[in-house]
């Protein structure tokens, strides 16, 4: 018989995990969790014997298992074997996924060109089941001890750009009082980088820069591997390498809701560090690019309704909005 | 032309009692009371009506003289019909070939019909939306009884400044805009000529995509970008208007009209994009503030902008649930605007 919740809640607390006063319900992002009791705290850890690496799931006939040799307890195994083939994987995820890549799929190519700038056109060359089950994975993993994890039931916490963060010291938790959904931050992405990785349009509070190329005068790379490896002062600046005339940055921010002027500060900090005589410049054409990228993929858009449409046009919207919070300059 | 549909109506009789009039017959008797009219001819095209050169290859001219430039103050509607006041300093054959001209071509010919489409599409969107649209203008929202709103609607998106007054020229406002083309020539009547390999296009006036819209009711890819109205009680003050001009200079640059007046700088406008000159935007802020004794006027610049932006993305978020009608229009103004902001990129010093 099919794992009830509650079962599956008593399974994952028998190989150690917690789940306290919370449930699997709908609401405004679809399915989620929801605290039982709404004046009491959740809290939900996933412990480290029930992280399973990446690297250690395959697919088999259509459902997905972990690897014959993978270091895993067979209590484990069986718990998120049974867990991804009722409430995940097997639940709703797979027939989820497959319908984004139908709906990326009808898109014009133009626009796809666009969204995925970075990415090797050969991954969309591959088979509809091999791209949904990548696709599975790309959005429900994490980065946890230097390795892609999955999380079994953590993963069915839904994104909110300002609630808190995962909670890694503790292997991963998230706890709190909650007055309507259980909502976790996923990431420090962007607008953009929240569609490409999960799917969604999500109004976040900073935006980075697409990845870019320039020569000229100054040669500048930009990627867009974002990480809070760097500090300068008291801020997170992006990991950098300065070589001759040439600046190549990890990332790039370009817009912060809650600190507009440390975008261009941070650049024009580490651009006058470089030699940069008007470092102002440079990251105002940076922006503009940017801005202009976006507002290209609004006008591609303009002659096509729905689908996944009207979902990059809301992406689009936040992206810009968030890259408006970039006012006069701040260095750290 | 506006974004409504067109549904052209066209009198079995003219004024005069005759048959309504052909294209050449109106030409003959422009070209009579002095109009100039070499090689163009009405068409449709990517704008809808317009005008074409016969021959693509040749130039074309348009000239209308003086006496054809009927002063706004002097038309009145009547019965439904476009007509020269009886009080009015104006000819006979003057005033016969103008409302002939009107109820044919123009007010009659479709022009009535398309304000008055646009006008209920207008009425059709959501209230918070009209209300951003209009921020800083409610003469499009008083309650006037529908044929005013057309009449006047008609009259705003025809007129010209001829003269130091708002003009009407028969002919010419059937020309349409395009922000990349020659203005109009005004130094002797108003004339338009050139080469064009397409449709014969003008460029209407110094607006921006959103003064376009407003004005004329279409969206198009305008070169510049200017602040939204704006006042900010700071102890700095800083009033913005959109009274756009080119009245005062800066160095080798014509800026708009400013007034220093203590801590307060009144700026007629306020010009936050520019395709052609990307630097110039910020630097004339930056010139007339540090007059005015700030000391951060490229931050306070940065806050303008970003202002706009937002007011601009939140119409585009209204739009989000929204089809059919104006939406698609201002979605592209919307997109327009924002492209030409885009283009303000570091500083010149003025």
């Amino acid at each position: 018989m099919a794992w009830t919740w509650e079962e599956m809640i008593a399974a994952f607390r028998a190989l150690g995990g917690t789940a306290d006063n919370i449930v699997q319900g709908s609401g405004t992002r679809g399915r989620g969790i929801f605290p039982i009791d709404r004046s009491q705290p959740i809290r939900l850890h996933v412990p480290e014997n029930l992280l399973i690496p990446e690297s250690d799931i395959e697919f088999v006939d259509g459902r997905l298992k972990i690897r014959d040799s993978a270091k895993c307890g067979r209590p484990e195994r069986e718990f998120f074997e049974e867990y991804q083939n009722v409430f995940s994987w097997g639940g709703a995820g797979r027939s989820d996924c497959a319908a984004f890549i139908n709906a990326l799929d009808r898109l014009p190519s133009e626009i796809l060109s666009l969204l995925f700038v970075g990415d090797p056109k050969e991954r969309r060359l591959d088979s509809d089941s091999v791209r949904i089950e990548r696709k599975f994975l790309q959005c429900r993993r994490i980065e946890w001890n230097g390795e892609p994890v999955l999380m079994p039931v953590m993963e069915l916490v839904n994104h909110e750009s300002t609630a808190p963060p995962y909670n890694f010291s503790d292997d991963i938790s998230i706890e709190g009082v909650f007055s309507d959904e259980v909502l976790v931050c996923y990431s420090r992405e962007d607008a953009f980088g929240m569609f490409v990785g999960h799917g969604f349009a999500s109004p976040e509070r900073i935006a980075y820069s697409i990845p870019a190329k320039r020569g000229g005068s100054h040669n500048l790379v930009i990627g867009r591997k974002i990480n809070r490896k760097s500090m300068r002062g008291s801020y997170y600046i992006p990991d950098f390498r300065i070589d001759g005339d040439t600046i190549e940055l990890s990332y790039l921010m370009i817009g912060n809701l809650d600190l507009p002027p440390l975008s261009k500060g941070t650049f024009c900090s580490i651009a006058r560090q470089a030699g940069w005589t008007n470092p102002e410049e440079e990251f105002d054409v940076i922006v503009h690019n940017n801005s202009m990228t976006f507002l290209k993929l609004l006008e591609m858009l303009e002659s096509h309704e729905g689908g996944l449409v009207p979902t990059i046009r809301k992406m689009a919207r936040y992206q810009l909005e968030a890259m408006s919070h970039c006012v006069g300059s701040l260095e750290p | 032309m506006l974004e409504a549909d067109c549904r052209v109506e066209l009198p079995l009789e003219s004024s005069l009692g005759r048959m309504a009039w052909t294209w050449e017959e109106m030409i003959e008797a422009f070209r009579a009371l002095g109009g100039t009219a070499d090689n163009i001819v009405q068409g449709n095209g990517a704008r809808g009506r317009g005008i074409f050169p016969i021959d693509k290859s040749k130039p074309v001219r348009l000239h209308v003289p003086e006496n054809l430039l009927i002063p706004e103050s002097a038309v009145e509607f009547v019965d439904g019909r476009l007509k020269v006041r009886d009080s009015a300093a104006c000819e006979q054959p003057e005033r016969e070939f103008f409302e002939e001209y009107q109820n044919n071509f123009s007010w009659g010919g479709a022009g009535r019909s398309e304000c008055a489409d646009f006008l209920g599409a207008l009425d059709r969107l959501p209230p918070e939306i009209l209300s951003l649209l209009f921020a800083g203008d409610q003469t499009e929202r008083q309650p006037d009884r529908d044929h005013d709103r057309i009449q006047r609607k008609f009259l705003e998106s025809r007129r010209i400044e001829g003269n130091g007054e708002p003009v009407m020229m028969p002919l010419m406002e059937l020309v349409n805009h395009g922000p990349a083309a020659p203005s109009f020539d005004t130094a002797n009547g108003v004339s338009v000529e050139g080469v064009f390999f397409d449709e014969v296009l003008v460029r209407y006036s110094l607006e921006d995509a959103f003064g376009m819209f407003l004005g004329y009711g279409f969206a198009s890819p305008e070169r510049l970008a200017f602040s939204l109205p704006t006042k900010s009680e700071a102890s700095q003050k800083l009033i913005i208007g959109r009274k756009i001009n080119r009245k005062s200079r800066r160095g080798s640059f014509s800026v708009p009209d400013f007034k220093i007046d203590g801590d307060t700088i009144e700026l007629s406008c306020a010009m936050i994009g520019n395709r052609d000159f990307p630097q110039l935007s910020k630097g004339i802020f930056c010139s007339i503030a540090r007059e005015a004794g700030r000391t951060n006027p490229e931050e306070e610049f940065d806050a303008i902008v970003h202002n706009n932006r937002m007011s601009f993305l939140k119409l585009f978020a209204m739009l989000e649930p929204h089809e059919g009608g104006l939406v698609p229009a201002i979605r592209r103004m919307v997109r327009y605007q924002l492209e030409a902001m885009s283009h303000c990129v570091g500083t010149r010093e003025l």
